[in-house]
């Protein structure tokens, strides 16, 4: 049987909270509360501040069911490869490292009904964008990568190397070109900023700077 | 692909995920960790890879389905994609990815718009200036 533990109730970046919700794991009901599905993580609470806290990294799907012959109400059901105080805690824990987090063994099901069918629909999508909001952080590519994709002067993290525009083709190389034009005509700005601050210096103050430096800031943050 | 991060441009390009993107709307099976094979139609593809599914049914390993009606899953629990037969590949592909360079073609003119606009004003900003410091 899973623990609960004592949690405060989010005030943070909740997506959606819906009140009234009996949470099954595994085909346990622990009880009715309210669930909060927050920017940082999903979180249920019974009416006594305690319940059971999910990372979205480790929910690998959820979805909306409403076949009724598995499972008598209609619910959220998400799949999730993380532990529980209470549950499938200390087996293994010990020789298992990280990487072994998801093995297959661990996955609990974990179904949330709420009182009012309505419902579901939203909750199904706070969850979604919630999870768009972490990214597995290893996925295939290190964050270098795009960063440096980025700073190459590309613009879009694509093509970055000779060797990527080697590999397109023809009509490929030809849009390339076209795009790189066109973001090229639209940089006039180095040339408008020298000139704005030579006319700053010739006047020899610096109060009411003659262009706006937020501008500019803005123009910069257009090109990434 | 309206708001894409540099992170997610980057996938797009470098990954199969713009294959996927392609088959948007189609019905696909895709075999999952644990075993599990669902099969529904593909509503939206994230940059991770993580699908938006409809109208799913969700086989285990044991051979019991559940069917869902909405469905969401995270790129790294998916093991193969079957694609459909009458897809061609790398038409998809290119085909996706010419879409995608001709909406952000557009955009790119939208932003000229904007910056020759914001240029103009600089300059009037500057003529003004100047006229200021012959003045004085």
């Amino acid at each position: 049987m899973v623990l609960l533990v004592n949690h405060s109730v989010p005030t943070e970046g909740i997506r959606h909270r819906e009140p009234n919700v009996t949470t099954n794991i595994e085909g346990n009901d622990i009880g009715s509360g309210t669930l909060y599905i927050t920017e940082s993580f999903v979180l249920w609470l019974n009416d006594g501040d305690q319940g059971i806290q999910l990372e979205y990294k480790l929910i690998c799907l959820h979805a909306i069911s409403r076949d009724r012959q598995n499972f008598p109400h209609e619910h959220l059901l998400c799949h999730y490869v993380g532990k529980l105080p209470g549950l499938n805690e200390d087996n293994e824990s010990d020789e298992e490292n990280e990487d072994d987090k998801e093995s297959e063994s661990e996955l609990l099901e974990i179904r949330f009904v709420p009182q009012n069918k309505e419902s579901l629909q939203p909750m199904f999508e706070a969850l979604a964008n919630c999870q768009t909001l972490h990214p597995d952080s290893d996925c295939q590519l290190s964050g270098d990568d795009f960063e440096d994709a980025d700073d190459d002067g590309s613009g879009d993290g694509i093509y970055g190397s000779e060797d990527g525009v080697a590999h397109l083709t023809e009509q490929g190389r030809n849009n390339l070109e076209r795009l790189n034009q066109l973001l090229d005509a639209g940089q006039g700005d180095a040339d408008i900023t020298t000139r704005t601050n030579l006319i700053r210096i010739a006047n020899g103050h610096d109060e009411e700077p003659p262009v706006d430096s937020e501008q500019f800031e803005d123009a910069d943050n257009m090109e990434e | 692909m309206a708001v894409a991060s540099a992170r997610s441009k980057f996938h797009f390009y470098n990954s199969m995920t713009c294959l996927l993107t392609a088959l948007e709307g189609k019905v696909i099976t895709v075999e999952i960790r644990n075993d599990k094979v669902i099969e529904g139609i593909l509503d939206l593809v994230e940059a991770d890879m993580n699908l938006n599914m409809s109208n799913v049914v969700l086989t285990d390993v044991l051979g019991r389905s559940t069917r869902l009606t909405k469905f969401y899953i995270r790129g790294r629990q998916i093991r193969f994609v079957h694609i459909p037969d009458e897809v061609d590949i790398i038409k998809a592909m290119q085909w996706q990815i010419d879409k995608t360079e001709y909406y952000k073609g557009q955009e790119r003119k939208d932003r000229e718009k904007i910056m020759d606009r914001r240029q103009q004003l600089r300059e009037k900003k500057s003529a003004q200036l100047q006229a200021r410091e012959k003045r004085m």
